[in-house]
């Protein structure tokens, strides 16, 4: 039972892991609170669905093209929002409103689109399989969601500490203009942080329609609201911090299922952060240094 | 090999810069002088791209290179040491200036990044800590040998004096004098008429965002608007 309950927590967190990654990458390396991501994860979700159920293909390809889908949507954020509006001098409240702008049209578009009903995937062994540890089952589903958000923080922290691309990503975290200075291209920088950062989220997005089995036009919103929290959690532009502040929030709500019921789940949980914050304003890991690995 | 034509530039509203005409041959090392809110930062910020002209055009032997972007104007062989320094404080020594190399054409970074250490043993001793740990005189040697890392031609320099003991200024005038030498080409930008004056060959005096007067360091050194302006009552004592 407890093991069981521990394997949903961290399973679970590790989905908002992955999504928080991308969302603290682009704040820590840009400066940007990039509230369209709760719309790029259910898009995610929408586009690895079409192509499981339309084009019939199998889960991971549908995952991989969900990424890249949602990927290409971080990057049109950043090419009709947040780079006109820094261009423009535009203040950072100014970048949050065209995030949510921005997130209204997608979600609107998706409602044309796919409709408003609740669907769900079909079937598959993603979800179905599943094996027996210490009494627990262990969905395959949950090993890939806690197997890729370890992979995610590794690999990003490796790719900033130890590449050049890394190093040129810190840079600009640290100044642009110090970044151009060194022959960064800092635009092409950017953008490839936007399209980490949305790929993460959509890769996110089919993982947790997978976990909930649904999907809707509308299942970004709850989402955006766990992103900004780990976020702050785990302290702003930090990937571990991400990790395990995403982590921490599963384990939370689904304890707050186990000893409260599953009708206070949120408001268990983000009074447990509300007390953390309390008690550690700065969140879990002081650094406000960005990307940090 | 630097040639700025009729150059204006400026925030957005009135231009700050207005008609800046300077040139800097191969080889040369010359020096803008100014007070405060003359407008130094403004030029060499221009010529490095940060900053887009409003008018003029900015060669580097004899290819236009204003409106481009900063890193293919680095690319192009120019880089500058920013005012203030700024290195990156949490990257490590090291890393400062590896990512300096980022913009470099061709090889050859990993024997810059040999003679700088050779030059800056402090620098090689403390290459594992953060870049903003390092003293001020510190900081300037490796935001220099940042900006050598990308292999320029020709190198800017915004006020390396700022803030620092003269003994550190002097050391550090000293390495602009050799590495002139060995042949690299310099603009230096300073409040600090007297030594700038007396490591340049040239001169020139901007106020107000125009150029007022330029000749050879010496005769600027001596002209008496500038030893009123600039040099103030120690130069009459040293006189
Ligand atoms: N970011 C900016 N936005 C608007 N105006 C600016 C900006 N930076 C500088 N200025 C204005 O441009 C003029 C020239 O400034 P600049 O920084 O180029 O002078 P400077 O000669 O470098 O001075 P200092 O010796 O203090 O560094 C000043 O009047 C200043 O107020
Ligand atoms: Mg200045």
């Amino acid at each position: 039972m407890l093991v069981q309950q521990l394997v949903n927590g961290v399973s679970l967190g590790a989905i908002y892991a992955v999504f928080a990654i991308g969302f603290t990458l682009v704040f820590g390396v840009m400066n940007v609170l990039n509230l369209s991501q709760g719309a790029v994860f259910m898009w995610g979700a929408y586009v690895g669905l079409e192509v499981v159920r339309t084009l019939a293909l199998p889960l991971p390809l549908a995952i991989l093209a969900a990424a890249t889908a949602a990927g290409l949507l971080g990057v049109l954020s950043e090419v009709l929002v947040f780079r006109p509006l820094q261009r423009r001098g535009a203040h950072r409240w100014m970048g949050m409103v065209g995030g949510l702008a921005l997130a209204r049209i997608l979600i609107g578009l998706a409602q044309e689109i796919f409709g408003t009903q609740v669907v769900r995937y079909p079937d598959n062994a993603l979800a179905g399989a599943a094996l027996e540890l210490l009494g627990a089952r262990l969905q395959l589903l949950q090993i890939v969601a806690i197997g890729a958000a370890l992979l995610m923080v590794i690999a990003l922290a490796a790719l900033l500490r130890y590449t050049n691309v890394g190093r040129a990503i810190r840079t600009v975290a640290f100044s642009e203009n110090v970044a151009r200075l060194v022959g960064v291209p800092v635009d092409r920088i950017r953008l490839m942080t936007f399209f980490v950062s949305g790929a993460l989220a959509g890769g996110a997005g089919v993982l947790w329609s997978l976990l909930f089995q649904s999907v809707s036009p509308f299942m970004g919103d709850g989402i955006l609201l766990k992103g900004l929290t780990v976020l702050i959690l785990g302290g702003l532009g930090n990937i571990v911090g991400a990790l395990v502040g995403g982590v921490l929030l599963g384990l939370v709500e689904v304890a707050s299922v186990v000893v409260v019921g599953s009708g206070y789940r949120d408001a268990v949980g983000f009074g447990i952060v509300l007390l953390i914050l309390l008690t550690r304003p700065t969140g879990l890991f002081a650094t406000r240094e960005t990307t940090r690995a | 090999m630097l040639e700025v034509v009729g150059l204006s530039s400026g925030y957005g509203g009135p231009a700050v810069l207005k008609d800046v005409s300077l040139h800097v041959g191969a080889g040369e090392i010359v020096t803008v002088i100014g007070t405060n809110g003359a407008g130094k930062t403004t030029l060499l910020n221009t010529l490095a791209g940060l900053l887009r002209p409003l008018g003029g055009v900015v060669r580097l032997d004899g290819e236009p290179i204003s409106g481009r972007p900063t890193e293919k104007i680095v690319r192009a062989g120019l880089s500058l040491v920013p005012e203030g320094r700024q290195v990156i404080a949490p990257l490590s020594v090291e890393e400062n200036l590896r990512v300096g190399a980022y913009g470099r054409k061709g090889g050859g970074s990993a024997d810059t990044l040999a003679a700088i250490y050779d030059r800056f043993p402090r620098l090689k001793e403390r290459r594992r800590q953060p870049a903003g740990l390092l003293s001020g005189g510190e900081q300037q040697m490796l935001a220099i040998g940042r900006a050598l890392m990308a292999g320029p031609r020709v190198l800017l320099l915004d006020e390396p004096s700022m803030g620092l003991a003269p003994l550190i200024v002097s050391e550090i005038f000293a390495l602009l004098d050799e590495l002139n030498k060995q042949g690299l080409t310099v603009l230096l930008v300073e409040q600090n008429a007297r030594k700038a004056l007396a490591l340049a060959k040239r001169g020139y005096v901007l106020e107000g965002g125009r150029i007022v007067l330029e000749g050879p360091a010496e005769q600027l050194a001596r002209s008496p608007a500038i030893v009123e302006a600039y040099l103030g009552a120690s130069a009459e004592v040293a006189a």
